[in-house]
């Protein structure tokens, strides 16, 4: 499948180990796709994507919750598919955005809770 | 200025696009609108044209994908739609931004969710759908490393358990709750479909070494902020698995929102169709999982029939119907090898939260009649979900019907919703 091939392309440079890479969004599209990551903020705390990751994704990789219920439990992403509304957050000033239909941009500021 | 099609095809899911693609090939103005940013719908969720080749069910993207883009059809990626203000007309929403779009004929293709169900735990952070995780692998999420649990029920299980192994997460096992007996039944029933059955053993290859247990149930997730660890039990004895992640899904439900809204014949709790796709509203056709689970085959052979009805081509329509007839089938025997077991409606203690978004414990609904007396006294189901996630679950434990649909059917601004309905100006 996908992932390992992409594994053994031995055009895809290793990660930076520093940060948390997926390379699922990436495959056989080598190194000049690596090079297209980006960088989000989720509560001040920066994030490095893949390009065309969903805000969730980086959320979910910054260990933050995206939400607090009404009775204030910690939430994170569930359906991933726009449906539960748990993964929502306040994204470049908009709140209530469903993050997991949302592809993160370079500079985007994502505050949960 | 409201733009019409001849046809507007709601989902870019394999249905969807099948029934875009004939109908703007066979030379009608067709819009396909959808809520993600791109097409390819859950199964080709994240999916590219240029790397569709790797992946499992890539082919079939690949070649869809092409077709829909040099058939002229019109794709509005990111809107959802939100109401049907007036007949032929429906009203979309993103960003705030409101559209509408007139339709002659409308093909709904707005697929399946999963299932949910409420057990001790289930709200902790790190617990996910099955096919919610998979969702999120496929949108950029690092998996590697990662112990993941997968439990629940339903084929989907197994296809997750493949992609986050090839992802390179540690599976930790993947529990069925259908009895093994019954599976192997369905694995029977399968013999003149060997592709299906070489699908599962490649998936199943790519779990190994997790344990794929059937029989067997998950009764709660515990863990400090989030999920540390999962009990899970067959009934007679219990044991207790470690991991980062748990996925859990029961099985599909089809997203009956908007034919709800539209005025669709619900029976069985799928959209009533005939053999042309055609719901009971004229002109309104709906396709894949609204009809019935039954994947991606299923949608691209319906939605290439409801596309070829709207474009007037019924010899070519017809020219599907075995197809079609022999994937219902396998829906209908999908539908009864993973059935769901009581034991299930046991699993939430009177503290568990049923509805995750207005936080209504199961105590609270144990004196309701029906799903609105729990509405009205406890605001299950009021909440940003509008009840997607505790209906499916609701109507389970208690057999609530939940029929009703209003408008909106997603959260929309109320500047959205009080906006007059413009007409298409070529229909005025």
């Amino acid at each position: 499948m996908i992932y390992k091939n992409v594994r053994k392309n031995p055009e895809i440079p290793e990660p930076n180990p520093e940060f948390r890479f997926s390379r699922v969004l990436l495959s056989g599209e080598g190194a000049q796709a690596m090079s297209e990551s980006c960088s989000i903020t989720v509560n001040g705390k920066a994030v490095r994507v893949p390009a065309g990751a969903s805000v969730a994704a980086a959320v979910t990789m910054s260990g933050e919750p995206c939400r607090f219920s009404v009775s204030g439990e910690a939430r994170g992403p569930m359906c991933g598919m726009g449906i539960c509304m748990e993964c929502r957050a306040t994204v470049d000033g908009v709140p209530h955005r469903r993050t997991c239909l949302l592809v993160s941009a370079e500079g985007m500021e994502v505050v949960t809770g | 200025m409201t733009a019409s099609f001849d046809l507007v095809v709601v989902g870019a899911g394999p249905g969807g696009m099948a029934a875009a693609t004939v109908a703007a090939e066979a030379g009608r103005r067709v819009c396909l609108l959808d809520d993600n940013a791109g097409p390819g719908g859950q199964i080709w969720r994240g999916f590219r044209a240029e790397t569709a080749r790797e992946y499992p069910h890539g082919s079939g993207f690949r070649s869809w994908a092409a077709r829909l883009a040099r058939s002229g059809c019109e794709v509005w990626q990111g809107w959802q739609a939100v109401d049907q203000p007036v007949a032929g007309l429906l009203r979309l929403e993103l960003e705030g931004e409101r559209r509408d779009v007139g339709f002659g004929n409308l093909v709904v293709a707005t697929g399946a969710r999963e299932r949910f169900l409420p057990f001790p735990g289930w709200t902790l952070p790190g617990v996910m759908g099955a096919g919610g995780l998979q969702a999120l692998v496929k949108s950029g999420l690092d998996a590697r490393g990662k112990r993941v649990v997968l439990a629940g029920s339903g084929p989907l299980l197994l296809a997750v358990g493949a992609g986050l192994a090839s992802a390179g997460a540690q599976v930790a096992g993947i529990y069925e709750q259908a009895p093994l007996a019954r599976l192997a039944g369905f694995g029977l029933s399968l013999l003149g479909q060997p592709s299906k059955l070489v699908e599962g053993a490649r998936y199943r290859l790519k779990t190994l070494p997790a344990p794929y247990i059937t029989g067997c149930w998950i009764i709660r997730a515990e863990g400090r902020g989030r999920v540390e660890r999962v009990t899970l039990t067959d009934g007679r004895k219990q044991w207790t698995v470690e991991c980062d992640w748990l996925g859990c899904g029961f099985n599909l439900v089809p997203n009956l929102e908007l034919p709800r809204l539209l005025g669709c014949r619900i029976a069985g709790g799928f959209v009533a169709v005939d053999r042309m796709q055609q719901s009971s509203v004229p002109g309104v056709a709906c396709v894949g999982e609204l009809t019935g689970i039954g994947g991606l085959e299923k949608a691209l052979v319906e939605g290439q029939i409801a596309g070829w009805a709207a474009a007037g081509c019924k010899a070519e329509a017809q020219a599907l119907e075995p197809q079609r007839k022999r994937l219902q089938r396998f829906a209908v025997r999908l539908e009864q090898a993973f059935a769901l077991r009581p034991e299930l409606r046991t699993l939430a203690t009177a503290e568990t939260l049923v509805c995750r978004c207005e936080d209504v414990p199961h105590a609270a609904l144990e004196g309701c009649a029906n799903w609105r007396e729990a509405k009205l006294h406890t605001r299950c189901g009021m909440g940003a979900c509008q009840g997607r996630v505790c209906g499916a679950a609701t109507e389970f434990l208690f057999g609530w019907e939940n029929a009703s649909a209003r408008p909106p059917v997603f959260p929309a601004a109320v500047s959205t919703l009080a906006a007059e309905a413009e007409m298409p100006e070529d229909a005025l």
